[in-house]
């Protein structure tokens, strides 16, 4: 089998105890080869070019290449023939929306919906001592969170011996997307779409660059930048740099996804600067009513499928199916019985030492412990009574049980959460809900890679790297003229309406199947 | 400073001269080697830091010559516990072994015969090497070659296409024109075979240049990893050391969040988490250390002057 | 004698009348020990050329190269209407004759001083520690060059400051106009040891008895250096230059990509780096082949042409 991800391992899976246990179960043993060092599209190519396939192949965003070349097999009559357990734990609709987009089922989804309550995922981040040191607001608005920083900075322009940084955004290679559009699009309210925005009544599809909200985006970081509020290093520095910038407490704001600023955070925490962790709020511009930080789960299709160099398809369904089946299940989601969880009255239970296990990514992987996220078929991690619950009554995902948040949090969270009455800190958050049409950056890969379209939205991409540091760094009073050249040239792009239609469209025919 | 054989019949004032001169040209040469020296001995020391420092106080950054939480885990990480890496190393060292060997010797073969003027394919042939090294068919084109020719999922996918490279062969060929006729007449006259007069007159005179050119073959083995990647990655049999640090470290790419997250939730020091600069840096170490060891090696054919004895009159 | 000598002369070596396969008889063994590798040559780095034929076509992967659609030079006329594909050739050529010249210049300045040097001990640990460079990758020297550059906190603006030489600090890689300098610097310090490894090795090769009389002939050091060492390189250095000055279109994606950033795009574009935007990133395999073929093209022509004018001016040439 082939996985078309980083997800790696030092510990094989089929060697570790669970996986061992599932190879006993099942009477079947799975070479996983992981992918290495290089971008999927270009391992995707050579297989395809070359025809040398495994029976499995996770083929993540890469689907749309293994299809064009024929590489999977057809597996409706094999789920229907097989796969009891795969129609238990997914829901009826789930199987029509990986049907949809070619008539025949290729793909069994592994990115089933899974929802994190301790954290939300991205946000515009304050520091704790600017939040302490205005009486614990909850921010709502751009000019209130710009305020925010302005007053703090003018009281205290110094942490310790060096400057305080008052924003910055990442910048370096692929997570200029912050820039170009990931900061401005949940300004005006929408969701994560990719590089446009969608409007939630009518499903028409804008980029991002082009509405209004890009703009007062700009202008905030222009505002900041002349108000001394904005890192001078922002456009031209390293990730590295960018978080051991925020690991040493200095940055009062930023927007970024939790994920990849997490290292610098827990950094900052090892130090002990507990008042100067970065809180996330999901500010809007004013006017906004409602936020959409916190997306749709359960959007699009992306999973195993069966190759066309699989010489027993048969055998493999029903392989695949043995595993959805509970036993299998509990075995990857809670652990070996006796190792790690014990069943008390019916109900799965795990002492402090099993829990901190089962946040040990090293313990995880060389265990075989929750493995199968995006790897292969699993039930729901959410908090759906139906499909995210055994048969006995437990949560499949651990983290739906109320001591895992207590595990989790730390003491300084836990004062924090206290100051502002709420329970985590996704209650600041809209709460995630389920996809109503495929988000637009699933879409976007939908397009022929050479199609006009596409070119067109990547030299918007690269024009928006060019400008907004410059608008940024200009005088106020070129703003507007500068911000017009920049939208001449925007519109200039030849396909860059086309690209809107298009994306509008596939949106609107996905629609249907949620 | 030693003074040279001949020095005793120069007059006074030519050796007065070379003394001042001497004096300057040494001292500025000294500084400029010590201000190089730590320039460049600099950036290995820090990654040796960085690669002994706990991962997550490393994101504060301002760790220069030493560590400052000191820990093993990174290398811990990468070494115990991981099954492949013992295989991942044989298979290392036997490319670059076996790599090696067999790049020398054609480049040495080549080489000699590119560099007799009156070779009857020199203009031909010499253009026709030179000439890849600007183009490349494509990732693609070469895969699907190797497919057809059944190298993959081999070891000799790793051997094979390189050995030839052009480059060295230019290089080896430029040094062995510079040797003396005066050399190989002597074992013309006798009627030697061109194969005598390679192995046993312009290799051993060539030693530098091989020493060169080997430890060119040597490192390029031993730091490959991407046709690991595209050939040879569904067999844990016959993959490097250089692909699975690779492995790691696109690994901790993808998992450093949530490792890190969860850790601090434990608060227990016992589990340190690892960042892709930790697991980058303690790469690094691992790979150039056994570089280190075996260049002196090689340094020692470095030496100067022909060997003269036997040949000349 | 004489006589002896040119029977054996006419064993191998070749006259005029001969006809070419008299010729392939006398080198036969020659032969036998070139003409097997020039056949792995041929295999693994001629025949994968069939794949251009993407360059002309409009590559889709799942339909493979006999199924799709062939578009003459589209592909071509399009890179040469981008602008920001023109503007990637000038930044590859500015970037590229800086870092040649400076690469050359400190590797050979280097292998001289280190020949100079007489403790062998002291020899031996420059030489080791100039090249560990090499082996950090460029991920890590990248972040190194960031960190030493920084305006805010860096030490080369430090010490520039505190010498008086500039006022404020200098943001080097946020400005385009410093971008091919910190190319050039940052490749020959990470390369100028292992470069020059390449002249000690044809230093090796010089006969002392023609220092010696140097020597005797009152030459003072400076002056062997410019009559006996030079010279005796000149050779290689030759060799090296005309292979570089083939690679002029390629100056390596690894660095520039690291090094570039959104404030100095303008001057960090080049050719790979577009390539890697606008090609690679997106899976337009046939553009990325056509502007590849444009690059072989340009860099054989270049090797042919600095061949030629080496020829026309010494006489020395590699083909």
């Amino acid at each position: 089998m082939f996985q078309a991800a980083p997800l790696s391992a030092t510990v094989p899976f089929s060697d570790t105890p669970i996986g061992q246990k599932i190879q006993e179960i099942t009477g079947t043993r799975l070479d996983i080869e992981y992918l290495v060092g290089t971008d999927s599209m270009t391992k995707a190519n050579l297989m395809t070019a070359s025809g040398v396939y495994p029976d499995i192949v996770s083929a993540g965003e890469t689907a749309g290449v293994f299809i064009a070349a024929n590489a999977f097999i057809p597996l409706d009559d094999l789920i229907d023939k097989y796969g009891q357990n795969i129609k238990k734990i997914y829901r009826p609709k789930e199987l029509e929306m990986a049907k949809s987009q070619h008539g025949v089922t290729y793909i069994i989804a592994t990115n089933r919906p899974t929802i994190d309550n301790l954290y939300p995922a991205a946000g515009y981040y304050l520091s704790y001592a600017v939040l302490k040191d205005a009486g614990f607001p909850v921010v709502k608005t751009l000019s209130q969170y710009a305020q925010l920083i302005k007053d703090y900075m003018a009281k205290n322009p110094k942490f310790g011996d060096a400057d305080n940084i008052g924003f910055t955004l990442p910048t370096e290679g692929y997570r200029v997307s912050a820039l170009q559009y990931g900061a401005a699009r949940f300004l005006g309210g929408y969701p994560n779409d990719g590089v446009t925005a969608v409007d939630q009544e009518t499903l028409e599809a804008k980029l991002v660059m082009r509405m209004s909200v890009s703009k007062e985006f700009v202008r905030f970081l222009n505002d900041m930048w002349h108000s001394n509020c904005m890192d001078k290093e922002t456009f031209m520095q390293k990730d590295d740099q960018y978080l051991a910038k925020i690991a040493s407490g200095r940055v009062l704001a930023i927007y970024d996804q939790r994920w990849a600023v997490i290292n610098g955070l827990a950094a900052l925490e090892k130090s002990g600067h507990y008042d100067r962790i970065l809180v996330a709020f999901p500010v809007v511009v004013d006017g906004v009513e409602k936020e959409y930080y916190r997306g749709p789960y359960a959007f699009s299709v992306q999973g195993v499928s069966i190759t066309t160099a699989c010489k027993d398809p048969e055998g493999v369904m029903r392989y695949l199916d043995r595993i959805c089946a509970e036993d299998i299940q509990k075995l990857v989601y809670w652990g070996i019985e006796g190792v790690d969880y014990s069943l008390v009255n019916g109900k799965f239970t795990r002492t402090r030492e099993q829990w901190l296990n089962s946040f040990d990514e090293d313990y995880k992987k060389s265990q075989g412990l929750e493995q199968f996220n995006n790897l292969l078929p699993h039930y729901e991690l959410t908090d759906d009574p139906v499909y995210g619950k055994f048969s006995d009554g437990n949560w499949v995902y651990t983290a739906m049980n109320q001591e895992y948040n207590d595990m989790r949090y730390r003491d300084f969270e836990k004062e924090i959460l206290k100051n502002y009455g709420v329970n985590t800190f996704c209650d600041f958050f809209a709460p995630a809900y389920p996809a109503r049409y495929q988000p637009g950056w699933a879409a976007r890969q939908q397009l022929p890679q050479d199609s006009p379209e596409f070119i067109a939205s990547e030299k918007a991409l690269e024009l928006a790297s060019e400008y907004f540091p410059k608008i940024t760094m200009a005088d106020p009073s070129q703003f507007e003229a500068l911000w017009d050249e920049y939208q001449a040239k925007l519109n200039a792009i030849p396909g860059l309406d086309e690209y809107e239609k298009k994306i509008t469209e596939i949106i609107r025919e996905s629609s249907k199947y949620y | 400073m030693e003074k040279k054989n001949g020095h005793g019949m120069l007059s006074k004032i030519g050796y007065k001269r070379m003394t001042v001169e001497d004096l300057f040209l040494d001292i500025f040469i000294y500084i400029s080697l010590l201000f190089l020296c730590v320039v460049t001995l600099y950036p290995f020391i820090n990654t040796i830091a960085y690669s002994f420092n706990d991962a997550i106080d490393s994101v504060r950054g301002g760790i220069y010559l030493w560590p400052r939480q000191f820990t093993l885990r990174n290398y811990e990480k990468i070494l115990v516990g991981n099954k492949a890496i013992s295989q991942a190393l044989f298979i290392s060292v036997s490319r670059t072994v076996i790599g090696g060997f067999t790049g020398v010797f054609a480049t040495l073969c080549v080489a000699y015969v590119l560099s007799r003027r009156d070779f009857v394919f020199r203009k031909v042939f010499t253009p026709f090497l030179v000439f890849t090294m600007y183009f490349s068919g494509g990732l693609i084109p070469t895969f699907i070659l190797m497919r057809d020719l059944r190298l993959i999922n081999t070891f000799w996918v790793y051997i094979l296409p390189t050995m030839v490279g052009a480059y060295n062969i230019m290089f080896m060929r430029s040094y062995i024109e510079g040797i003396p006729d005066s050399f190989t007449e002597a074992a013309k006259i006798d009627g030697a075979s061109e194969y005598r007069i390679l192995f046993t007159i312009i290799f051993p005179l060539s030693l530098p240049v091989v020493a060169t050119i080997t430890l060119f073959v040597a490192v390029q083995q031993w730091n490959a990893w991407f046709d690991t990647m595209i050939y040879n990655g569904m067999n844990p049999k016959l993959t490097t050391l250089q692909y699975e640090l690779q492995k790691l470290l696109t690994s901790a790419l993808s998992i450093a969040a949530s490792d890190s997250d969860a850790v601090l939730a434990s608060g227990d020091s016992q589990r340190a988490a690892v960042t892709p600069m930790s697991i980058r840096t303690a790469m690094t170490v691992i790979s150039v250390t056994p570089i280190l060891f075996v260049y002196p090696f090689l340094q020692k054919y470095f030496i100067r002057g022909l060997t003269l004895g036997g040949v000349k009159g | 004698m004489t006589v002896l000598n040119e029977n054996i002369r006419a064993k191998t070596s070749l006259n005029r009348k001969d006809t070419i396969w008299k010729k392939i008889v006398k080198q036969r063994q020659l032969l036998v020990l070139s003409v097997p590798f020039m056949i792995f040559v041929l295999v693994f780095n001629y025949l994968p050329i069939w794949g251009w034929i993407m360059a002309f076509q409009k590559f889709v992967p799942g339909k493979g190269i006999f199924g799709s659609e062939f578009v003459g030079l589209a592909n071509f006329k399009e890179a040469f209407t981008d602008s920001n594909f023109i503007n990637a050739i000038r930044n590859t050529l500015l970037t590229s004759i800086l870092k040649i010249s400076t690469s050359f210049v400190s590797a050979i300045l280097l292998a001289l001083m280190l020949n100079e040097v007489r403790a062998r001990l002291f020899k031996r640990i420059v030489q080791t520690i100039s090249y560990l460079p090499y082996f950090i990758s460029w991920v890590v020297a990248v972040s190194i060059v960031y960190m030493v550059l920084s305006p805010s906190s860096g030490i080369v603006n430090e010490i520039l400051v505190a010498l008086g030489l500039i006022k404020t600090p200098i943001a080097f890689l946020g400005e385009g106009k410093y971008f091919y300098g910190v190319v050039a610097l940052s490749n020959v310090w990470k390369n100028v040891g292992w470069n020059a490894i390449i002249y000690l090795a044809a230093m090796t090769g010089i006969d002392p008895e023609i220092y010696e009389s140097a020597i005797m002939d009152g030459a003072g050091r400076i002056r062997r250096i410019i009559s006996v060492t030079l010279p005796s390189i000149m050779p290689t250095i030759k060799l090296m230059l005309i292979l570089n000055l083939g690679n002029l279109m390629n100056v390596g994606f690894e660095q520039v990509y690291l090094l570039s950033n959104p404030s100095n795009i303008d001057a960090s574009r080049t050719i790979d780096v577009y390539i890697y935007t606008y090609a690679l990133r997106s899976g337009r395999l046939s553009y990325g082949t056509a502007i590849g073929i444009f690059n072989s093209t340009v860099a054989i022509t270049l090797i042919n042409i600095c061949n030629y004018i080496s020829k026309k001016i010494d006489g020395y040439g590699i083909f």
